[in-house]
């Protein structure tokens, strides 16, 4: 192990990468050989991307005080891109390809820590295992937290890894039983 | 989970199948207890974590110890995993380490990482078990691929801190 991940570990906030890689890996794996389709697993996944990121929510916004509100796309890009993708997998991230006024967009993430010391078989990609599904459901989970309706999905690309998101609606506040607006 | 486990887990689920097929009554199902048993025994939690976690260190630890001396004896791989494996992965030493010299190893960490989000004392406890299921695979991954079959177990009473039994088969 370098010397500087060593440093990092000292800060008992940042752990080893390959820990978390390692796990996510065999995590997979087993998924795989629970449900047998590689399409059931990438919904399992996306399912606890999204039972994290409505918890990675409130961490994120607890330790960035400094994040403000955002009121369209192109900040919650900006946001994501800038301070929730480093902050958590201690990578950098692009936004790119915006279409529909600004409603629909891709991220680009470098170098995806999840895809370093695996290799996905080509044959359950075909099937439909998106490997780093995860992502997108913690995306979109972690906006739903802060009313944002999106959807999201992950896509590979090499050692990139690209999450399509699709602005779908702001929620409202549920409003008291009997009482309509 | 090996091969033949799961050769002898798919006869006893395809058994189970034609035997529920007949039963009506719930007293005859109570008689195949052990075959139920033998059939579902894999979906339980702690033990798919142990599983996840076995890779994890069996791959880990040969990450780790790429650039370490030569580890000889039993004594010095399990140091090895109390020093450097356990602050590469835990991210800090243990605080205690205890042996019988039978095979019986005791490793104390009173601020286990992943404890460290629960409020401390008693409380919650026994809900702790599932925490420390993939810690538990981990160490037997990593102790397996340095060549020491082992068991490991954890007890916890008081959060945060864990007692890691590490138990090791003697060589044949």
């Amino acid at each position: 192990m370098s010397k500087n991940a060593k440093q990092n570990l000292a800060d008992s906030k940042k752990m080893s990468a390959e820990l978390f890689c390692l796990t996510y890996g065999s995590l997979v794996t087993e998924l795989l050989r629970d449900y047998e389709d590689p399409k059931e697993v990438t919904m399992q996944l996306d399912k606890m991307g999204f039972n994290m990121g409505t918890r990675l929510a409130d961490d994120f916004l607890a330790k960035n005080s400094n994040v403000p509100r955002c009121t369209d796309c192109r900040q919650i890009a900006e946001v994501l891109c800038k301070n929730a993708i480093p902050c958590y997998l201690g990578t950098t991230a692009n936004s790119s390809n915006w279409v529909g006024g600004d409603r629909e967009f891709t991220i680009v993430i470098e170098n995806n820590p999840l895809n370093e010391l695996v290799q996905v078989p080509p044959n359950l990609l075909a099937a439909g295992l998106s490997y780093s599904q995860v992502i997108a459901g913690a995306i979109r989970g972690a906006l739903e937290a802060v009313h944002f309706k999106v959807y999201a999905t992950a896509m590979e690309n090499g050692a990139n890894t690209e999450i399509r998101i699709r602005f779908d609606s702001v929620l409202k506040d549920n409003l008291p039983a009997g009482e309509d607006d | 989970m090996s091969i033949e486990g799961e050769k002898i887990r798919m006869e006893a689920k395809e058994k189970w199948g034609e035997i529920a097929e007949a039963c009506v009554d719930s007293s005859e199902v109570e008689q195949y207890t052990g075959l139920i048993h033998k059939a579902f025994a894999h979906a339980n939690s702690e033990t798919q974590l142990e599983t996840i976690g076995f890779r994890v260190g069996q791959v880990l630890v040969e990450k780790v110890s790429k650039d370490s001396p030569k580890l000889v004896t039993e004594l010095e791989i399990v140091k090895f995993i109390c020093k450097e494996f356990w602050s590469a992965v835990f991210g800090k030493q243990v605080d205690n380490l205890r042996t019988n010299h039978q095979g019986v190893y005791v490793v104390q960490d009173n601020k286990f990482t992943t404890l460290r989000c629960f409020p401390e004392g008693t409380q919650y406890v026994k809900s702790s078990g599932r925490f420390l299921a993939l810690p538990c695979g981990i160490l037997r991954g990593a102790l397996d691929s340095l060549n020491i079959p082992a068991i490991v177990t954890a007890t916890v009473e008081s959060i945060p801190a864990v007692k890691f039994q590490l138990q090791i088969a003697a060589k044949a």
